[in-house]
């Protein structure tokens, strides 16, 4: 338990993660041209403050300004903040809500790391806690999908195939109760079950140094596959992008580390 | 008990109720939103005749 909450972060790993998170951020939170959310717009207040101030090319030029300097490492602890702060509201558009939630809140985490290269250089970015946030924060993306799919509505297919008639978002169409992929016809049950067992699998499977590379193998492909189904504007990639977490090593390797039990006190 | 080990103690204390903090809005804002998708939808109500 110690170690989980207290062992300290590896200043490379550290390092790698803030130069990933500033353009993954940058990435993510690009203007595309998508206005305001609907529920900020039903505000007048808030509405003008986005006309006059967010939506501006100036908002977004401080943001690349602070986006820049938090990746070079200069006072990125604060830079993080700032960034948590300015990004906020552009967090509230009408589009790419659920991947900017889920990159501000790894932001949000690893804003408790001294990541700034000063501090990695005297007093290291401290303890590993904020990491082991972002991941449980991907462990948590998968577990609640894959908690919510079962039921039977879900594993039957029926959620799918509604979905895939309602909603505009979706690209495949399973109307006659079968996904097409090119000659091969799957029962959308079928699919249903996969993903749901694909998602339960990836929520446990980064845990486990032995299950890690599999579950790298199947959340690639899992995620390949969702978009030849349905449209979820960047969600994708920045799941994806929080296997940062349990891919950098951000602890020293196993063998390299003291084992108590040993009388000389390094693993033979 | 030192001092030097009464900070850290108080320190890490105050590192897991912000851990805490942290894993309790990461569960209650993550992907609710899905949900919904998922859920059956209600029986539909025949219309009286």
């Amino acid at each position: 338990v110690d170690a989980f909450f207290f062992a300290p972060a590896e200043a490379p790993a550290v390092r790698m993660f803030r130069i990933a998170l500033a353009g993954m951020l940058a990435f993510v939170f690009w203007p595309r041209g998508s206005g305001p959310a609907a529920k900020v717009l039903r505000h007048p207040v808030l509405a003008e403050l986005y006309e006059s101030i967010v939506m501006t090319p100036t908002y977004w030029g401080v943001i690349l300004v602070v986006l820049a300097l938090f990746a070079i490492g200069w006072h990125s602890r604060l830079g993080a903040v700032l960034l948590f702060l300015l990004l906020f509201p552009l967090n509230h558009l009408e589009r790419g809500i659920q991947s900017g939630h889920v990159m501000l809140v790894a932001l949000g985490c690893f804003a408790w790391l001294r990541s700034g290269e000063r501090a990695l250089r005297t007093t290291g970015p401290g303890p590993i806690w904020p990491i082991q946030l972002i991941r449980l924060q991907l462990t948590f993306v998968y577990a609640l999908n894959a908690l919510w799919k079962s039921t039977p509505h879900y594993l039957s297919g029926d959620a799918l195939v509604g979905m895939s008639e309602r909603l505009p978002n979706f690209i495949a169409s399973f109307s006659d109760g079968y996904w097409h992929v090119g000659p091969l016809a799957i029962p959308v049950a079928v699919a249903a079950v996969a993903s749901t067992l694909t998602e339960a699998f990836l929520a446990v499977g980064f845990w486990f140094p032995r299950t890690r590379r599999y579950a790298v193998v199947a959340g690639v492909a899992f995620h390949l596959v969702l978009q030849q189904i349905v449209r979820i504007f960047m969600l994708d990639l920045a799941t994806m992008f929080l296997y940062l977490a349990f891919l950098l090593p951000f602890t020293p390797r196993a063998a390299a580390m003291p084992n108590p039990r040993s009388d000389r006190g390094i693993e033979p | 008990m030192t001092d030097s080990r009464r900070t850290i103690t108080r320190s890490r204390r105050g590192d897991l109720w912000i851990f805490g903090i942290l894993l309790v809005v990461i569960i209650a804002t993550g992907s609710t939103r899905l949900r919904v998708y998922f859920r059956a939808p209600p029986p539909t109500v025949e219309a009286p005749r």
